[in-house]
């Protein structure tokens, strides 16, 4: 957390938690994003914080470090988005996909790639997509009307 | 399309005037003993009550008596040429132009996600073996409620994707609320994907099918474009404690003769069981939306047992439902102790219950009442039963109390007081030879016709000995059995519904307590009858033992029957063997292979939402949609009541609600990775 600013590291102290604890949830939850660079992943916490800090009132203790690591997931989460050419805020569902087919699927690729290639990228975007969760087929309907019964005895329906 | 069937009506109409000739015959026979019993000094009205409850119990055990014993008869000589298997196939009248595609179907309710997608890798691995797996999807229709569940089943059905590459032909969908159950999840599938598909084979959460049963029954379908669904045999597998694979052994040996005897009679107009069968889809749609049927539960509302309405639909609407008894590779699982199958019949008996006002139908042919009928009193027999036990006790208590006559008048020779014992030993007698005897056939057959499933089952020795351990532990259950469904059928009549309890399936050994709470009563009262009819009428006791016997003793025969350990020591010693634990089926190995490894569930306190790959994952999938402003309000709330109270202050629903918006999913998520709930 060296390069961390200083009012940075006062709002960190003052929340009720250590920097160091913070930058450890952020970074092991940046490992688990599949991220594995540590140089990266030492300067993303960072920024991380740094970026969760402008937006947290102090003395929260719980709301910085889950600030932080939503701007981590919202970093990957562009990541992708650029990957596959798409708007990470209207398609949130695609880029959860990604996110799922990245963590989940064995794409063979880090977080890394995506986070450190800044423009589209037909060959990562392709494996993503390959295996980007696909729950349902296209709809194909077909009416399946209920049928009339009637009853000696009952009330017919 | 109106079809007509090829099936030609001479079989079909000698068959079944075969079959019923032999059912009624031996009513009649069965009648005239016991009327001739009682006629003796004229008919007294609990005499008059007895016999017409004898006559329904008798008409139905003859009816089970002679399916088995025709199909003792069909296996011994060969076979039937006329079942479905051995049809020649038929051209169609005009091509069929649905996609040449069939979807496998499974619907589940909070069931364990490691079991369900155990057998699903098992099935679709056997799929692929086949080299025909392109012609087949498969679709997981998940209706559970279970939050954690929910997100569980997602996380193993992306791995099962990745197994197999499966990415584009394993689906899964969860529903957002779950109307009319299982049929109503089959039929939101038919809804919306109905015309993707030719075909769906339908599978419970605990079923299994081998891929060339799968591919089979595809073709018998498309070599008879009039058959409208095949039902297959399932038979009960793995399983563990004693008293499931005892009732796996009976199936095992048992239904070979009844399924083929049913087969037999039944032919184009066989029925459906619910699961492990292959359905056109086209026809299915057409005919089989179940409407809610008027009043309230149990007998209207929602159709429970809709398997046997949707099959007299079908076959009122002209089309074939056949049952290929001879298909194998078809298999299911048992409830593990006595206590969770009474909890299973009592869904199964207010879904059979409710078809009372089915059978009163307008335009169902009669062998649809049949089916319906042959339903009902799989549960009516119980209530039958005990009710003529009950005045049996009576009329012999009445008999005890009655003082003879010998002289009557000047007449100087004694007139004896008439005796029925030989009269209603012959009955008792041909009764009990009804119940036992196709265990007899099931054994000759095994011994005459298949050397290799005869070792299979363990050899000569011990499948006798566990036909007669089975037969032992089957007259232990029976009044059990009977109690419970007559309590069930009771409480239905009362109009007491019951919910929708997800299954317990895995072996689980009872203790006292759990014992004590379901079979005290019955334990009570197998005391109270004993002593009163040892008391009152020391005669009938003598006759009343066996059933007493099951009482009184069945507390320690449900918590002994639940033990694992004895149902595999019971294995080792070889008994209740069944062909498929000798040798086990590929489809069966697999599934084994696949529970053995991790189940992935997660074990923290906020489970799988801390893990940021299975929300992700749960993101995706969820609709997308913006809750309005008082939704976001109550989910707000809800979020901080979680984070202040504790989540064991939410219910599961609050729960749910919760998971399904992707905001507060992700801000759940989020909190739960700053808590350090860390996978």
């Amino acid at each position: 957390m060296s390069s961390e600013p200083v009012a940075v590291a006062a709002i960190v102290e003052s929340a009720g938690h250590g920097a160091s604890e913070i930058g450890e949830i952020v970074k092991s939850y940046l490992r688990r994003l599949r991220f594995r660079d540590s140089v990266l992943i030492d300067r993303l916490a960072a920024e991380c914080i740094e970026r969760a800090s402008r937006r947290v009132a102090r003395h929260d203790s719980d709301e910085l470090p889950r600030r932080a690591v939503e701007e981590a997931q919202r970093r990957l989460d562009q990541a992708l988005a650029r990957a596959l050419g798409v708007n990470a805020s209207r398609e949130p569902a695609i880029v959860a996909g990604a996110r799922a087919a990245l963590l989940m699927g064995d794409i063979g690729v880090s977080a890394d790639e995506f986070y450190l290639n800044s423009a589209v990228n037909p060959e990562l975007a392709a494996r993503l997509q390959a295996r980007s969760p696909l729950a349902q087929p296209p709809e194909a309907p077909v009416a399946m009307p209920p049928q009339k019964l009637r009853f000696f005895l009952f009330k017919s329906v | 399309m109106a079809v007509h069937s090829p099936m030609p009506n001479r079989p079909r109409l000698f068959r079944r005037t075969v079959f019923l000739t032999l059912v009624t015959l031996t009513t009649f026979a069965a009648m005239f003993m016991i009327t001739s019993a009682f006629q003796q000094n004229g008919l007294t009205p609990q005499e008059l009550v007895l016999l017409l409850l004898y006559t329904l119990l008798i008409l139905w055990i003859s009816t089970s008596f002679w399916t088995a014993t025709i199909g003792f008869l069909v296996l011994l000589f060969g076979g039937d040429s006329q079942s479905i298997s051995c049809l020649p196939p038929l051209a169609a009248r005009e091509p069929d132009t649905t996609p040449s595609r069939t979807a496998i179907v499974m619907p589940i309710y909070n069931e364990d996600p490691h079991r369900v997608f155990s057998g699903l890798a098992a099935i679709w691995q056997t799929l692929l073996e086949t080299g025909r797996s392109e012609d087949f999807e498969l679709f997981i229709l998940s209706d559970t409620r279970d939050p954690e569940t929910w997100m569980q089943e997602e996380a193993n059905w992306y791995r099962l994707c990745e197994e197999f590459d499966g990415h584009g032909r394993i689906f899964y969908r969860n529903r957002e609320k779950n109307v009319a159950r299982k049929s109503g999840n089959i039929e939101d599938f038919c809804h919306r994907w109905g015309n993707r598909y030719r075909y769906m084979i339908v599978l419970d959460a605990d079923s299994l099918m081998s891929g060339e049963t799968l591919v089979r029954m595809v073709d018998l379908m498309e070599a008879h474009p009039n058959v409208a669904l095949i039902q297959s045999p399932p038979l009960p597998v793995n399983q563990k404690s004693l008293f499931a694979r005892v009732l796996q052994f009976a199936s095992s040996l048992y239904s070979d003769i009844f399924t083929a005897g049913s087969s037999y009679w039944q032919l184009a107009d066989s029925n459906y069981w619910g699961h492990n069968a292959i359905i056109r889809i086209q026809p299915f749609v057409k005919h089989c939306g179940l409407p809610k049927l008027p009043g309230r539960e149990p007998f209207g509302g929602e159709i429970l047992s809709h398997d046997f309405v949707e099959a007299a639909l079908l076959r009122e609407a002209g089309w074939e439902v056949w049952l290929a008894y001879d298909l194998s590779g078809s298999y299911e699982e048992l409830p593990p102790t006595l206590i969770d199958y009474a909890k299973r019949d009592r869904r199964w008996c207010q879904g059979n219950m409710q078809h009372v006002r089915m059978v009163f139908a307008r335009g169902l042919s009669g062998i649809s009442r049949l089916h319906l009928v042959m339903g009902i009193m799989s549960y009516l027999s119980s209530p039958l039963w005990l009710l003529f036990l009950l005045i049996t006790g009576f009329e012999a208590y009445i008999r005890s109390q009655t003082l003879p006559v010998y002289f009557f008048g000047d007449n100087v020779f004694p007139v004896w007081p008439e005796s029925y014992t030989v009269e209603m030993t012959t009955v008792l007698l041909v009764t009990l030879a009804m119940l036992f005897l196709p265990k007899l056939w099931s054994l000759i057959l095994l011994f005459t016709r298949n050397r290799k499933k005869l070792q299979a089952f363990g050899g000569f020795f011990r499948v006798t000995l566990s036909v007669f351990f089975e037969s032992l532990f089957s007259i232990f259950t029976a009044p059990v059995l009977m109690l419970y469904q007559s309590k069930f059928v009771i409480s239905i009549l009362a109009r007491k519904s019951v919910g929708w309890p997800p299954q317990q399936r895995d072996a689980h050994g009872l203790s006292f307590k759990e014992a004590f709470l379901a079979h005290g009563g019955q334990t009570l009262i197998g005391f109270v009858a004993g002593a009163l009819s040892y008391y009152y009428v020391p005669s009938f006791f003598w006759w009343f033992t066996p059933v007493l016997a099951g009482l009184i003793f069945a507390i320690p025969t449900s918590m002994v029957s639940s033990s694992a350990g004895l149902g595999l020591f019971a294995r080792k010693l070889g008994l209740f063997l069944t062909p498929e634990e000798s040798r086990t089926p590929r489809v069966i190995e697999l599934l084994h292979r696949n529970l053995e490894r991790e189940s992935g569930a997660e074990e923290s306190g906020y489970g799988k939402v801390v893990d940021p790959a299975a929300c992700a994952l749960h993101a995706a999938l969820l609709p997308q949609r913006i809750p309005r402003k008082r939704q976001r309000h109550q989910l707000h709330a809800l979020m901080y009541q979680l984070v202040e109270d504790g989540q064991e202050t939410l219910s599961s629903a609050e729960k749910r609600s919760l998971i399904s918006d992707p905001d507060t999913l992700m801000r759940l998520h989020t909190l739960a990775w700053n808590r350090g709930e860390t996978p």
